[in-house]
């Protein structure tokens, strides 16, 4: 009964988001959904076997068709239209980091928490699904390297050669504090705008360095992660052997087949945009706020001498460390469940190649559940908190201005009805599952030759994969702490 | 298409509707009419207040009474409610939650999270 009391206090003390800005106004789903959802992925999977068990499916290269040429394209690579783009961008960050060194402290009446968190961050990388690798084009840190160049010629060229072994940890590293500052940072406009001040001096000295071709490749997180994004997209940005850009449209996860991952810490860099969203998710459920302070295993009990919840004010501490170490974790961890699974198939099917090997050929098959999972999770988010903007951009500073006359029209949200939510929640997340699934299944046929070893190597992958999926729905049913 | 393949189709969507007709679960019929919650706020001065959840289901009438000690303005986020809090004077805030989902309530002037609105579909 105290031990109830206690709970009860320290529940209606706990914060109700771990967000900086933006709660997904969705509710957990229910049970019995989770359960179908779980279920019509396992029926899907064997759907893709069945329908896809020939190689006859895959023998055809995917279709490309050019764009470059159409009046839209054309208009958009003649004269300033690219270099006016790029320089939007750029002032729209200007101006957001502006906003938020002098205007309204209230999160939601500043221009930059919205533009910066949901239309950039959500928004950006959703456009990357659609319309392919804007970013690479009008990303505003290379636009500025530009400019640095006319004012300091050769800024952009690097002083060192890209050391080969830092791979992707950079942007990981930094992925991995951009995810610790939304989830535990509780910024602010004015901190979010020192924030983007500091990324912006980071990524100077890393062009300064290395050069602006080598960091925006492997350093520059949000450019790892939006061109990740963009190669399932039915959109292909490229350049011909002139340098000159090129637009194809193909269909949507094309992109994906075939791809090998180059480096293990693109790997890891994959799996941390699933586990992220999934810890997000985790951390604001009651199981997961329960397998702390509830203490079942009396460990903590044991270690404090007494029960947590007896002094929650200075266990919290622990609490956001132990949190922040397992944010740190779960890649590794969701990496370690790849290397089993795929030790298994290659057990299995008998083949020669390492499980390292196979993990870099069979990586990017993981890139849709980890893309609309991320989708599920915050899309919501954009029709709740994103067209807010509309009435951001006539008080920007949230000095009451009313520039545009929708300073007080432009707040409403747009709320679907939960169960539209719920429904989308699940075909998207098994729309995902599906493409997995073939993806891999196309990668298993191009490695091996007979039926036989493609369905054994394949067993292990569904595994994973329905594992993978079941764990983000099981996640999206839980009960929310408080 | 293969006449096997499109047998599998077939059969895997025949499956997928069957369990989806098995168990979803009957409409429920509405078990409680709509209730009047009220939910009294002593906000203090802005600064010393822990963000709580509000739980209702929804068609529920909610009514806030809220009480700042300082010049402030509360702010109901999906449903756009402002309510302005003159120091010391006891305001209210009534309405029907028709909308599910989490919405947050936040004080303008001290930009301090005051919880959040779940409202749930009614069982």
């Amino acid at each position: 009964m105290r031990r109830a009391g206690l709970l009860a206090a320290v529940l209606f003390s706990t914060p109700v988001s771990g967000h900086s800005f933006g709660q997904p106004y969705q509710l957990p789903m229910p049970y019995w959904l989770y359960i179908y959802g779980a279920m019509a992925a396992l029926v899907l999977s064997f759907v893709v076997f069945g329908l896809f068990v020939g190689r006859s499916h895959f023998d055809r290269a995917p279709r490309y068709r050019e764009l470059s040429g159409s009046p839209p394209l054309r208009w958009l690579r003649r004269g300033y239209a690219i270099s006016t783009l790029r320089a939007v961008v750029l002032l729209l960050f200007a101006f957001s980091v502006l906003t938020g060194l002098v205007g309204s402290r209230d999160p939601y009446r500043n221009f930059n928490m919205t533009f910066f968190w949901i239309l950039f961050v959500l928004g950006g990388t959703y456009l990357s699904a659609v319309i392919g690798g804007w970013y690479g084009v009008l990303n505003p840190w290379r636009t500025l390297s530009r400019l640095c160049d006319r004012l300091w010629p050769a800024f952009s060229t690097g002083r060192f050669r890209y050391p080969a072994g830092l791979a992707y940890w950079p942007a990981l590293v930094l992925y991995m504090g951009f995810i610790a500052l939304e989830l535990f940072g509780d910024v602010r406009p004015f901190s979010l705008s020192v924030a983007l001040l500091l990324y912006t001096a980071i990524n100077l000295l890393g062009v300064f360095l290395v050069g602006a071709r080598a960091w925006f490749r492997h350093g520059e997180f949000f450019a790892v992660m939006f061109r990740l994004v963009s190669m399932m997209a039915p959109v292909l940005i490229d350049r011909d052997a002139n340098g000159a850009r090129r637009v194809w449209l193909r269909w949507p996860f094309v992109g994906l087949l075939g791809a090998r991952i180059e480096h293990r810490s693109l790997l890891v860099f994959l799996l941390f945009m699933l586990s992220s969203t999934a810890f997000d998710g985790l951390s604001e459920t009651k199981p997961w706020f329960n397998a702390f302070w509830m203490d079942p295993s009396g460990l903590l009990t044991q270690w404090f001498g007494r029960h947590p919840l007896q002094y929650y004010g200075d266990v919290r501490i622990w609490f956001i460390r132990y949190e922040m170490l397992c944010l740190v974790a779960s890649p590794f961890l969701y990496l370690g469940a790849v290397a089993l699974f795929l030790w298994l198939g290659k057990c299995l099917c008998r083949t020669r190649a390492s499980v390292r090997d196979l993990a870099m050929d069979f990586g990017y098959s993981l890139l849709p559940i980890a893309v609309v999972y991320h989708v599920t999770h915050y899309y919501t988010l954009l029709l709740d908190q994103g067209v807010k903007i509309r009435a951001l951009v006539s008080d920007p500073f949230g000095w009451g201005w009313n520039l545009f006359g929708t300073a007080i029209t432009g707040r409403v949200p747009i709320l679907p009805d939960m169960g539209v939510v719920w429904y989308s929640q699940v075909l998207l997340i098994l729309l995902g599952h599906v493409v997995s699934v073939y993806i891999a299944h196309a990668e298993a046929l191009r490695q091996f030759r007979d039926t036989r070893t493609v369905l054994l190597s394949q067993i292990p992958v569904l595994a994973l994969m329905v594992l993978f999926t079941g764990v983000g729905l099981w996640i999206l049913a839980q009960p929310l702490n408080g | 298409m293969k006449v096997s393949q499109l047998l599998i189709a077939l059969v895997a969507m025949a499956l997928l509707a069957g369990l989806w007709w098995t168990m979803r679960p009957a409409v429920p019929s509405a078990n409680s009419a709509p209730q009047m919650q009220v939910f009294e706020l002593a906000l203090g001065d802005g600064k010393h207040w822990v963000a709580k959840r509000f739980r209702v289901e929804q068609g529920d009438r909610v009514r806030f009474e809220v009480t700042s000690a300082v010049d402030d303005a509360m702010h109901v986020h999906g449903y756009e409610h402002h309510l302005p809090l003159p120091a010391g004077a006891p305001q209210t805030l009534e309405f029907t939650a028709d909308r599910a989902g989490q919405h947050q309530l936040e004080l303008h002037g001290s930009t301090l999270e005051v919880g959040t609105l779940e409202v749930y579909p009614r069982s």
